[in-house]
Order: C-alpha cells, then sequence, then structure tokens
C-alpha cells in the first residue's frame, strides 16, 4: 500500500540528516519562489505586499493531528477513521512560514571522489492533499515542492504546504489549492488575509466568463477580471444579488469591491456590465449602461433620486427600458435617449399612460427657471406651474415654431406670445394660438378662432395704412398697455376708458396713433367709448398692440388693437370675449403678439 | 333723431356717439352734447353724418350722462 507521495520517487524514510539537507533545498526553492511573486498579475487592492511571501503565515496552527490520509480512500481521504500508522522517520516540524524555517546548516562534507547524490525529501506527501498534489503536477507543477508537513486542525480542516502554495483539505469539501506564485485568486488570498479573512478553499481557481473565480469556506469569492482582482461577499446582499443574476456570466466580473459608506448606509460594488447598489431600505438593485450614467449625472444616491427600487426593466414599448429609483424613473429607449421623470411632472406622466400613453419617452429631462418646469416628451409637453399644478401641452401648435426656429419672427424672450395666423392674405379669419414660456420653451396656453381686418394681412413691411382700408399689419409687435371698462387684473398698464377716450386716427396730428381725450370726435379718430359702450362692446376690454408706435409713422395705420366682438375687424385682432378676458389675465408688459399668413411667419 | 329723457333729480349731460357703419368700416360718425335738467326731455337730431353710397350700413347710438357742471 502506497503510504505517501515524496519528491524523490519511492523515498518513504527520511533521516535527519536527509531532513537537514531538504530544509536547506526548501528553503533555496521558496527563496526562488518568492521572485515570480513579487511580479505576480495582481490587483492594486490584492496584490501581495512586498513583505507577503508565496506561504501564507497565519494558516491553521500546526497541530500533532493525524493528516488525512489516502490509506483509507485515495480519492476521499480525511475520513479521519483511520489513524496513520506510526511514521518510523523522524518528523520535522513543519514551519509557519517562511520566516520560521530553521537557517541553513552547513552540508556535511561530502566525499569528494564521489558525486554528491540529489538531496532527499524534506517532507512528504499523502493522501487527498497528496493526490491533489500529483493532480497539479506534483514537485514539478505550480506547487513545487512541499515545505510542510500535512497537518490539521481539530475542526478537521488540514492543510499542508508548498513552494508555490498551499493545498487545504475537508471531508466536505475535498482538497483544493490556493496558488502563492502563480494563477491570479491565490495571491489576493495569501495578501487579503489568508485562511483568516476568506477560510478555506471550496474548489480550485476556475476559469469564468471574464477571467477566473476561486470560493472559500468564508463566504467569499476572489474573481480576477483579467486585470485585477477583487471579492465579492456571496452570503451578503450584493454577492447573493450578483449569485442569482447569473455571477460572471451576468453581470460579469468585479471592477471593485465592495464598498460601504455610502448615503443612507448604502454600499455598492461595481462589475463589468453592471454596478448593484444596496441600502437597507431599497435592497440590492442593479443599475447599468445609459441609464447608469444618467442617474450618475444626476448625483445618483446623493440626489433627489436616491437608490435603485428596482433593476432595469427592459420590454418596454419601443424596445424602451425602465428603472424605478426612490425619488423618480429613468426612461431609455433607442429612438430618445435616456432622461429622468420624477416629481409632480412624473406623476402626470404616470397618469397619461408613461411610455404606453401619447407622450411616448422623454426627449429631456425636466428643465425649470423661475418657478415653472417643463420637460419634453416624443408626444407633447409636461409643464409644471406652482399653483397651477402640472399640465399635459402638445407639440402640435404653432408655438412649436418659436422653439425649433421655424417661426421667421422673434419672440423677443416675451413670458407669452400670441400668434394670429390667417391662412392667406385677403382672408380674415384667423387661428390665434396663446403660447406660455416654460422654462425656456413656448407651449400652448390655448388655441382659437379670431379674426383680422376684413382685407386680410399686407405683406411684412407693408404698412397696413388707414383703417378705413381694413388691413391688418404682418410683424411681431410688443404689448404695454391695455384698456377697457375696468381692469379684469392685467399686469399690462390699464386705462379705464370714458366718454372723451379717442385714438388718434388722423395723421399729421399730434394725437396721430395714440390715446388722448377729448369732448368732440373729429374725422378718423376712434371714439373708444363709443366702441366699448355699444352693443357689441368691441372694446369693453381690449389691448394695444405696439404697431407703428411708440415711432410713429404718419399715416401708416393706426389703432390696432387686441379686442371683444369676434368679427372681421378694420385692421385690430378680435377673439371671444373669454379669450380677451384671459389674455388679459395672463398678460404682463413685454409680451409679444406676432400676426400675418402662415408663408409670412413661419418658414 | 331721438330724445333724451332724464327722469332723475338731477340735471344730466348726455353725449350721443352715433355711427354708421358697414362691417368694420365706419362710414360716419356724430357726437352730440345736450344737458337736461330734473325731469325734462330734450330732442336731438344728427343730420347727413355718413354716407353708405348704396349699400346697407347700421347706425347705432351710444348714450353716456354725466352729472351736468
Amino acid at each position: 500500500m502506497k503510504r505517501g507521495n515524496t519528491v524523490k520517487r519511492g523515498i518513504t524514510v527520511k533521516t535527519g540528516f536527509q531532513a537537514k539537507i531538504s530544509l536547506v533545498a526548501a528553503a533555496l526553492l521558496l527563496g526562488l519562489a518568492a521572485v515570480p511573486l513579487a511580479a505576480a498579475p495582481a490587483s492594486a487592492e490584492e496584490t501581495p505586499g512586498p513583505g507577503a511571501g508565496p506561504s501564507p503565515s497565519s494558516e491553521v496552527t500546526p497541530a500533532d493531528e493525524p493528516s488525512p490520509s489516502d490509506e483509507a480512500s485515495p480519492t476521499a481521504p480525511g475520513s479521519g477513521s483511520e489513524s496513520p500508522e506510526p511514521d518510523p522517520s523522524p518528523t520535522v516540524d513543519p514551519p509557519a512560514s517562511l520566516e520560521d524555517l530553521p537557517p541553513s546548516e552547513p552540508s556535511e562534507p561530502s566525499e569528494p571522489s564521489a558525486p554528491s547524490e540529489p538531496p532527499a525529501p524534506a517532507f512528504t506527501t499523502e493522501g487527498a492533499i497528496g493526490a491533489k498534489w500529483l493532480d497539479l503536477g506534483g514537485a514539478g507543477g505550480v506547487l513545487g515542492e512541499p515545505i510542510s508537513t500535512q497537518y490539521c486542525a481539530e475542526s478537521g480542516l488540514c492543510q499542508q504546504k508548498f513552494a508555490g502554495g498551499l493545498i487545504y483539505w475537508t471531508s466536505a469539501d475535498g482538497a483544493h489549492a490556493v496558488f502563492s506564485a502563480t494563477g491570479h485568486t491565490g495571491p489576493g488570498f495569501f495578501s487579503g488575509g489568508g485562511l483568516a479573512a476568506f477560510g478555506y478553499p471550496l474548489g480550485d481557481e476556475t476559469a469564468a466568463p471574464g477571467g477566473t473565480v476561486q470560493k472559500f469556506s468564508g463566504g467569499k469569492i476572489l474573481a480576477w477580471n483579467g486585470t485585477a482582482v477583487f471579492r465579492i461577499w456571496s452570503r451578503g446582499a450584493i454577492g447573493g444579488f450578483w449569485t442569482a443574476l447569473g455571477s460572471s456570466a451576468g453581470l460579469g466580473m468585479p471592477l471593485s469591491n465592495e464598498s460601504c459608506g455610502l448615503r443612507n448606509g448604502g454600499c455598492f460594488q461595481a462589475f463589468s456590465r453592471g454596478t448593484i447598489y444596496w441600502s437597507p431600505a431599497t435592497g440590492p438593485r442593479f443599475v447599468r449602461g445609459a441609464i447608469q450614467t444618467r442617474w450618475k449625472s444626476v448625483g445618483a444616491q446623493d440626489s433627489v433620486m436616491g437608490y435603485p427600487v428596482t433593476s432595469e426593466i427592459c420590454g418596454q414599448p419601443a424596445s424602451g427600458c425602465v428603472q424605478r429609483f426612490q425619488g423618480g424613473n429613468i426612461y431609455w429607449s433607442p429612438g430618445s435617449g435616456v432622461w429622468v421623470v420624477r416629481g409632480a411632472i412624473g406623476g402626470q406622466y404616470a397618469a397619461a399612460g408613461a411610455t404606453r400613453g401619447l407622450l411616448a419617452y422623454p426627449l429631456s429631462n425636466e428643465k425649470c427657471a423661475s418657478g415653472k418646469c417643463i420637460q419634453n416628451f416624443q408626444g407633447g409637453f409636461i409643464g409644471w406651474e406652482g399653483h397651477a399644478g402640472t399640465r399635459i401641452y402638445s407639440k402640435g401648435t404653432e408655438c412649436q415654431a418659436l422653439n425649433n426656429g421655424k417661426s421667421k419672427y422673434s419672440s423677443y424672450g416675451a413670458n407669452r406670445v400670441l400668434l394670429t395666423v390667417a391662412r392667406d392674405y385677403k382672408v380674415s379669419r384667423s387661428t390665434s394660438i396663446y403660447c406660455k414660456r416654460l422654462a425656456g420653451t413656448y407651449v400652448p396656453d390655448w388655441k382659437t378662432d379670431s379674426y383680422v381686418g376684413a382685407s386680410g394681412f399686407k405683406p411684412p413691411g407693408v404698412p397696413s395704412g388707414p383703417t378705413r382700408y381694413l388691413f391688418s399689419p404682418t410683424g411681431s409687435f410688443s404689448v404695454t398697455e391695455a384698456f377697457g371698462l375696468g381692469n379684469p387684473g392685467t399686469k399690462l398698464a390699464y386705462r379705464t376708458l370714458n366718454p372723451r377716450s379717442r385714438w388718434g386716427g388722423n395723421p399729421w396730428t399730434a394725437t396721430y396713433n395714440k390715446y388722448f381725450e377729448s369732448s368732440s370726435w373729429v374725422g378718423w379718430d376712434e371714439n373708444m367709448w363709443y366702441y366699448a359702450t355699444r352693443a357689441s362692446h368691441d372694446y369693453r376690454q381690449g389691448v394695444v398692440i405696439n404697431y407703428n408706435r411708440p415711432n410713429i409713422v404718419q399715416n401708416a395705420g393706426f389703432a390696432i388693437f387686441l379686442h371683444m366682438n369676434k368679427v372681421p375687424t378694420a385692421g385690430c385682432i378680435s377673439l371671444d370675449d373669454w379669450a380677451v378676458l384671459d389674455y388679459l389675465k395672463k398678460s404682463t408688459p413685454g409680451d409679444r403678439i406676432i400676426m400675418g399668413t402662415y408663408r409670412d411667419l413661419f418658414r | 333723431m331721438g330724445t333724451l329723457v332724464n327722469s332723475t333729480k338731477s340735471a344730466k349731460t348726455y353725449t350721443v356717439a352715433v355711427a354708421v357703419t358697414i362691417g368694420a368700416a365706419v362710414q360716419g360718425h356724430a357726437l352730440i352734447t345736450e344737458t337736461v335738467q330734473a325731469g325734462k326731455s330734450a330732442d336731438v337730431l344728427a343730420r347727413d353724418f355718413a354716407r353708405t353710397t348704396g349699400r346697407a350700413g347700421t347706425c347705432e347710438p351710444v348714450v353716456s350722462a354725466e352729472d351736468a357742471q
């Protein structure tokens, strides 16, 4: 029966002299073994330090326990049921570490005439550990020579040290090696604390997608990603989640160790195909790719977004994905990019069906300014204005031309713009769209039918002329003042009309295209009181359109207003009463009215 | 032509504005100011202030009243 493996085949009995020689040889071998270790590929985090030798120094305390033997079964050692037979040779206490090795003694002088024999082996291997050692190539393999005897702890864990690492054995998990000078996970094991930190190996370092892994009894996994070695705490939430996602075949190899100390007690670990974040409130979730990039761009867990509460959920319409976070959602689709939707706007978006609704996917993050916010979606906008809450706005109106450069006339940054558009020249019927600006984007507040001059629009740059010709001017005009029979709440300068209220219509007079008061009604002047109080109450409420003013060109046109009585006009814009009142209540000085034909207003 | 009736207990100055329009176009207008004592009435007339040259126009007066000075 084979009792053990020896470095020198067939020799199992060692003399004291041989043992001394072997110790010297082992020391030399170990010294050599330390050289490649210093250059071993390992991560910055797991790279053995300069002082870390290839052999562990704090492994199982050598004890006089019987070592596992292959006497009972070569393939199932460590039954512990059979005691090894007494070793006839004196044993040498195994060194706890390289430093514990006794100093080499001068070798016995050899016979000068006879060639010296190779040194006899210092230690034997046997049992499952020995079998494992042989499987790995024995003395010529990656482990090299044994540098200790096998020794076992009371727990049943046995180990034996070799020049190139250790083999551990338990009855439950068998014999597995940890390399100190080769491989990738072994150096990380030794530099990271060895048995005390990791436990014993549950398997060898094995190839996995993206690198190699080695699992340890303490619940830790060492994984080499092709560049560096990192730890995975498989019994932790993050490591468990990584395993559940398919380990290295799922999220890939680790790019970092688990790191904690994040906001609200969170931890994270980066992997090649995503990062797992954990917090007590949210558990482990992974973020990856474009969604991860967007989340980080807005401040990640330190922002209002907080931690992910789901992992990425794909299979959405248009091949999109969504991931939910404590403070909002991030949406991605190939056609829209990746954007955050949150807060009140997020609530409105969800109520509208989110990606399955008409709004489809977001095209921007929300933008806020002056207490107002807006977010652009494929199918429209969602705006938020404190007191008014949220509202969905269509993109299908002419207001969009103010956003995308298709308007030939500038809004000059006005808070609100009324677009009054006729189909063509000589057309009095028109459409008026009241656009408001939310955080720099114009959206339609309302859209209604309207009338302009009964003769339609004059071309751009052509004066509308006297009102008796019934033409409206084309252009972008400011709005600063209003008039009527009582202020409905406008912020424009408001003039309450009286029986003497007039608007100058006689060219080459001091009052041309200006408000003035008179007890007479002369020529082409307008009697504003008359128009305000007659049955059709045109001027009950009105707004002055600053056409041909304040720099007045005589006879170029006057009294161009926005007013009630929705009928073809003498050059003004006429709207339903409700629209004029709403316009007045919402307008502020500097607002603009852009009016003309479609062809003249839009590119 | 019309009649101003002051049924109040104080004198009033009435302003009568009248215009003839065809659509939005004003064909002519007139303004008459008349003070009527309390309980009295007065006839007022605007003559030849507008021409519609064969087209149908609308003539509509507006009356305002103020306390007489």
